[in-house]
């Protein structure tokens, strides 16, 4: 094993983590309002809410992330292109920066699972902790913000964990779309001179190491609220 | 001071209160008695509307309202002058016991956070559990959990404290210490109005008993009236089985 190469691999890919991270960290910020709308959507049986996150989830579910990253990627730019040039705008699609997209994909996949995480959690909270509030003066808005939803998070917090580790290591799929991240590198670097091993050694301790920052941070934090 | 007029409620084909009437003066302590299923709790969810009534009209502090119709405004004043203790207690889980009493004052009365954790206090000093006020509800016991839900009642000051069933989910002997609570608030002149089994405390402490089945208060009055020259057939069923149930208690009332 060639040492030296491992670790000037390693510095390289380095330089894919922030690409990583700002994926998953712009698909949980994207998509963490729709998902809480979906989620109460259902909990409260909002007629148009309820059907079409239904209906999200099950188209969301059923698509392989790979199939997403092609239509967004490879079909989507093309019917773009054709709609400005139709309307005349001068707008060219094709030099957008592709991370865009990944920011796209990744939000309307983590929409799908994080309404479900977080539909779960808030069902755990006991009705009476916002009777409770309300009873005390507090009004519906008050309740849940203060009450509810702290509640349902903290309760939600291993499930997100989970999820962020997924998103995380799903991003892993983007060198298809030329993005340079973590994997889209260390597969470069292999290819220079066929060391694949050593590559795919890099990867997976980059992965390891991240993954494994992610679970420390959240077992931090679910001490911290423990409300114990 | 509180007078509920007319209170009707159904849930689906089910009269769950039928034309109930009560009427409650400044320090009383009335005490609603009845088979469960009677209605009861259901009643005192009207009031500060957990529950919607289907009619009926609530005379609180001199403003008048009617169930069936209230503003957001008029549910959040209602609810203000009120409070309520619930039988599972029902403290805050991700507040401490001091924050549970503070978020009534602070965040829905307003009221400056140094005055506020002077009432807190002063609170849970009344119900023996200052030294409690920084455990969360998970740390406490049942019976600590329902007397920081008694300080958290009475912190705000309300005209009327409404009290479900404040006994029925503890352990037998914890139920002194919240009742010993209760009785120090009926002494104090608080206005409770408790929906409980207690039946010593309702003899004891009570200046008025109600006695509910099936959706109708089928009588009320003194409880002594009540508890040794009950009128209606039904109230002596009840009490009688209630009694021979717990034959302990027997001696004790009778």
């Amino acid at each position: 094993m060639d040492f030296n190469y491992i670790i000037e691999t390693f510095n390289k890919t380095l330089m894919g983590v922030p690409v990583t991270l700002s994926i998953m960290v712009v698909a949980l910020l994207l998509s963490f309002f729709p998902a809480l709308f979906l989620a109460l959507g259902q909990i409260y049986q909002v007629r148009g809410v309820k059907t079409f996150s239904v209906l999200y989830l099950a188209f969301i579910r059923a698509t392989p992330p790979i199939l997403l990253i092609l239509f967004f990627y490879s079909l989507f730019p093309s019917l773009l292109n054709q709609f400005f040039k139709n309307i005349g705008s001068s707008i060219d699609v094709f030099s957008l920066n592709p991370i865009y997209y990944a920011f796209i994909i990744y939000s309307l996949m983590t929409t799908g699972t994080l309404s479900e995480i977080l539909r779960s959690a808030l069902l755990t909270v006991d009705k009476g902790q916002l009777e409770a509030a309300q009873a005390i003066g507090l009004t519906v808005r008050q309740a849940y913000i203060r009450i509810v939803f702290p509640q349902a998070l903290r309760f939600a917090l291993p499930n997100i964990c989970n999820l962020v580790i997924n998103i995380v290591k799903g991003t892993s799929l983007v060198f298809v779309m030329t993005i340079k991240d973590i994997t889209a590198i260390a597969r470069v670097e292999a290819s220079y001179g066929y060391q694949y091993f050593e590559s795919y050694l890099v990867i997976f301790i980059l992965y390891l190491m991240i993954c494994g920052l992610i679970q420390l941070g959240f077992g931090i934090l679910e001490k911290k609220w423990s409300f114990a | 001071m509180l007078e509920a007029k007319h209170i009707s409620k159904r849930f689906g084909e089910r009269q769950v209160l039928v034309d109930v009437n009560l009427k409650v003066e400044q320090g009383d302590v009335v005490v609603i008695l009845g088979p469960s299923g009677s209605g009861k709790t259901t009643f005192l969810r009207c009031i500060n509307h957990l529950e919607k009534a289907d009619s009926g009209q609530l005379v609180l502090a001199n403003q008048d309202y009617d169930l069936a119709k209230l503003s957001k405004k008029d549910i959040l004043t209602i609810r203000k002058k009120t409070a309520f203790v619930f039988q599972h207690y029902n403290l805050f889980s991700n507040k401490t016991a001091l924050e549970n009493i503070l978020e009534g004052l602070v965040i829905a009365r307003k009221i400056s956070k140094t005055e506020s954790l002077k009432i807190a206090e002063s609170a849970l000093e009344k119900v023996g559990l200052i030294d409690y006020k920084d455990y969360y509800p998970s740390q406490l016991s049942g019976g600590q959990q329902q007397r920081i839900g008694l300080a958290r009642a009475i912190a705000v000051k309300p005209e009327v404290i409404l009290l479900d069933e404040p006994t029925s989910a503890l352990d037998p002997e914890l139920v002194g210490d919240v009742l010993s609570v209760m009785k120090q608030l009926a002494k104090e002149g608080t206005t409770m109005i408790v929906v409980t089994h207690e039946m010593s405390f309702a003899r004891d402490v009570a200046n008025h008993v109600v006695f509910m089945d099936n959706g109708y208060i089928i009588e009320e009055g003194h409880p002594e009236e009540i508890f040794t020259r009950p009128k209606e057939k039904r109230t002596q069923q009840f009490l009688a089985r209630l009694l021979s149930d717990a034959s302990y208690d027997l001696e004790y009332i009778l």
